[in-house]
Formats: C-alpha cells, structure tokens, sequence
C-alpha cells in the first residue's frame, strides 16, 4: 500500500520527513545520525514501513516479473546481452527463451550455433525480467512464453520509465485496430498483430504513428500512461490531422487529463 | 557588513531529448551547456587490473578544468550504486572566459545530474567569491579568489580552490561569503526546479 507522505520536491541530500522507525528503500539512504536521506531528486512516498524516493527522470530499475522491452546488444556464448535502459545490460541465457520448434530439452552445441538465427544483433524483442543479483543491478530476463520474443511491424517509443505503472494487461489493443506492449523499462512497442499478411497496409501503419505520437506527447506532459487514458487522448485529440499531432497547441489539450480521471 | 556583488543567472533544464539529463546555465559572463549520458554499460573493461571498475561506476568528464569537476563529483555520486557503468558528463562553455567559469560548470552539471535522476550524497553547488577592492564579489573576477564546491545538506566542502595570496583572515571571510551564496543559489534551485 502507497501512503504519500508529502507531496513536496525533494533534492539530494535533504531530510526526508518520516515517522520514527522506518526503513530507507530506493532513491535514499541512511545517515550517520540515523535519518533518512534523499539521493535523488523526487517525490518521496512510503509503502509500510519502507521510506522511497521516486526520482522525476531516471534510469530503469528492473524488478522482477516486470514486462520489458529490449535491444540486443552482444550475442556471447551462452547468452545475449540485451540493452534495456537499465545502468546494466540485461542477459538472456539460451536456457531461457523458448526454441522456435517448441520443444523443452536441454540445449546443446548445436542450439548455440544457431543463436543468431533466434535473436540476431540489433533485434528487438520483448521479456520479462527472471531474476536480479544480488546487488539489485544485474538483470536475468527470460522470453519462456508464447506472447514474449522478437518483435516486428511496429515502431518503438521510449518514454520515461516512471510513467508506465504497474498493470493487470501490459499486452493490449486498441480500438481493435493498434496493438500495444507496454514495457516497465519505458519502452513501448506499437504494431500492427496479424501473421497473415506479409505488409502492414497503409491505414495501419497510420494509426501506429498516431498512438506513437500521442505517447511522445503524453511523455512530454508527464501524463501516466495506461490504455484507458491513451483512449482518453486518442478521443480528444481524434481531429486533429496526423501532420499537426506533435504541435505544442496538442499538449496543451491533454495537460490536465490527469486531473479529469 | 561588507557590501556583496553577484551576479544575477537563469537555467533551463532537459533541453535534450537524446541525453538522459541535460541543463542550460546563463549568467551575465557566461553561457554553459552540460549533458549527462548514462549510466549505461561499460565496454572497455580489462578483466584483471581495473578491478575496481566492476564495483562501482566510472565518471568520464569531458570539459576544460575536468580534473577538478571529477574530483569534485567523484564524492558526491554514489558511483557503488551503479557497478559495471559508466556515467558521462560533457559541459562546454558557449560563451565567456574559461578561467572564470568553473563554479558555473559544477553547477550546470549538478542541474544536469539532477535532471537525468542519477543518485547523489547530496546537492553540490559552487561558487566562487574574490576581493575587488573594498567589495567581495560573487562569481566574477578578483583577487584573491576561492572557488568553494559545497554540499548544502551534509555541510561540506568537496573542493577548495585558491588563487592569489591569502592570510587566514582573508580566507575565513571569502569562505564564509561562498558558502552563504550557495545557500541561497540551493534554495533558488529548489524553488525553481520543476
């Protein structure tokens, strides 16, 4: 449970006002005198006993079960290194993704000779992050599922990670026509979902912009990102022509749609 | 009461959209641009004698007067709580004199920081203040000069820069005016940053 404690701008270094017993979480530490401290530039919020600072902008910080986004970066040995935003690069171990053919064995040499035939260097794909060391900085992800993997006939909008919450569906569509992958880590895939047709047929690939933009947009006006309010933008914004949509008259409309609910 | 000068300056922050954190500084003499990237994967790591690089995050500052801005932050970040990356800061002075613009730096990359969410002990602002006849002034040009990196929380100084001669007295004096006037820049920035 959040329980926000105030709703004041914090900077690196100040106190952060809790009560007598609490523990620091992210975005703080733990003084010599014993009180807890901000590190970063925030809104400080608590969840039980634990005291957290959620920074503004900031690097991804993964969390396990968490749906993300990913590029490869290095394809190794056993394992790719996938690029998440996170200060660490993510590892794929081959033992963890799903072989094309769908069978469960254990993988041999000849599944690592043909790594690059399941993920190649620069694919896009989506995971979920398995595991984290120790330390909370090394990500483990895994794609054993039908609904993760390489990624196509779409386009990627990276907004700031702080805006995409935890939610029940992060796989959905729109209005039937557009679907949508919300990675935690800020990245988000638009795509066109259909393996019959080889081509993404004009009008879609219109519509993927449109979403594509609106997120820009919601990105640049701190608004939460979930399907119902890229729906509430999408309605509002519905007439305004595909060439106009990144205009600053556009923010301007969907500034307060936090406040409307 | 000595009578004190400074000079009046302006920010604008996340300018770039490509950078995870960016701040524009203007004052009167100067006009400085800093950027953060990272922190993000550090590729050339040598497994044996770079050790420590595994541990904690490296600082590449790519600026005039770099060796004191890394001196300066390499206290301030947290950089064990980002082992294996690296976090880079790049500050060029668009306009005005280099000699005078150091204090100005630290604090266009501490904004810049700030901006790109990356964790810090506390907030570093610096200011220089130096003797101009009867008056001391604040972030212009005089001797003798300090130049204070101050954290304003913990009560701190991080770097301490001296130029020309000073007795002690002298020094307790223009310390005493640069720490004040980082108080009240911290509380312009809180006041102004959203």
């Amino acid at each position: 449970m959040e329980i926000e404690i105030e709703r004041n701008l914090v900077m690196p270094g100040d106190v952060v006002p809790c009560p007598t017993g609490s523990m620091p979480g992210y975005g703080t530490y733990q003084n010599e005198v014993g009180e807890i401290v901000s590190n970063v530039m925030g809104y400080p919020a608590m969840y039980n006993r634990l005291v957290c600072v959620n920074s503004l902008r900031g690097c991804y910080i993964g969390e396990t079960g968490n749906v993300v986004i990913g590029r490869i970066s290095q394809v190794g040995n056993k394992r790719w290194k996938v690029d998440i935003g996170a200060s660490q690069e993510a590892a794929l171990q081959l033992s963890s993704i799903d072989l094309p053919t769908g069978e469960h064995r254990i993988r041999s040499e000849e599944d690592q000779l043909h790594m690059r035939e399941y993920f190649n260097h620069n694919d896009l794909l989506s995971a979920e992050v398995q595991s984290k060391s120790q330390e909370g900085k090394a990500i483990n992800l895994q794609t054993r599922s039908s609904k993760f993997g390489k990624l196509k006939n779409g386009m990627l909008v990276v907004v700031s990670p702080n805006l995409v919450a935890r939610m029940r569906q992060h796989f959905c569509q729109l209005n039937n026509e557009v679907d949508i992958i919300f990675g935690r880590n800020g990245w988000i895939w638009v795509y066109y979902n259909n393996t019959n047709e080889l081509e993404v047929p004009l009008i879609r690939r219109q519509q993927i912009v449109r979403i594509s933009c609106l997120l820009k947009l919601m990105n640049k006006a701190l608004v939460m990102i979930s399907p119902e309010k890229i729906q509430q933008v999408f309605e509002r914004t519905s007439d305004i022509e595909l060439e106009d949509l990144l205009a600053e008259s556009t923010l301007e409309r969907i500034k307060d749609i936090d406040a409307v609910e | 009461m000595e009578e004190l000068v400074a000079e009046a300056w302006s920010f604008s922050k996340s300018f770039d959209k490509t950078a995870s954190g960016s701040a524009y500084l203007e004052s009167q003499s100067h006009k400085i641009l800093a950027t953060v990237n990272g922190p993000k994967e550090y590729y050339e790591l040598s497994s044996s004698e770079e050790y420590v690089r595994h541990s904690q995050a490296t600082l590449q500052i790519e600026s005039a007067h770099s060796q004191f801005i890394k001196s300066a932050f390499g206290s301030t970040i947290l950089v064990d709580r980002y082992p294996k990356a690296v976090i880079e800061i790049k500050i060029q002075i668009i306009e005005g004199k280099e000699s005078t613009a150091l204090p100005l730096m630290i604090n266009a990359a501490t904004l810049s920081l700030l901006d790109a969410g990356i964790e810090m002990r506390d907030t570093l602002i610096a200011c220089s203040a130096a003797r101009n006849g009867e008056k001391i002034v604040i972030n212009q040009e005089g001797s003798p000069q300090v130049i204070v990196g101050y954290l304003v929380n913990t009560d701190e100084i991080v770097m301490l820069q001296e130029t020309g001669g000073i007795d002690q007295e002298r020094l307790a004096e223009l310390l005493r005016a640069s720490i004040d006037s980082c108080k009240t820049f911290f509380n312009y920035l809180q006041n102004n940053f959203n």
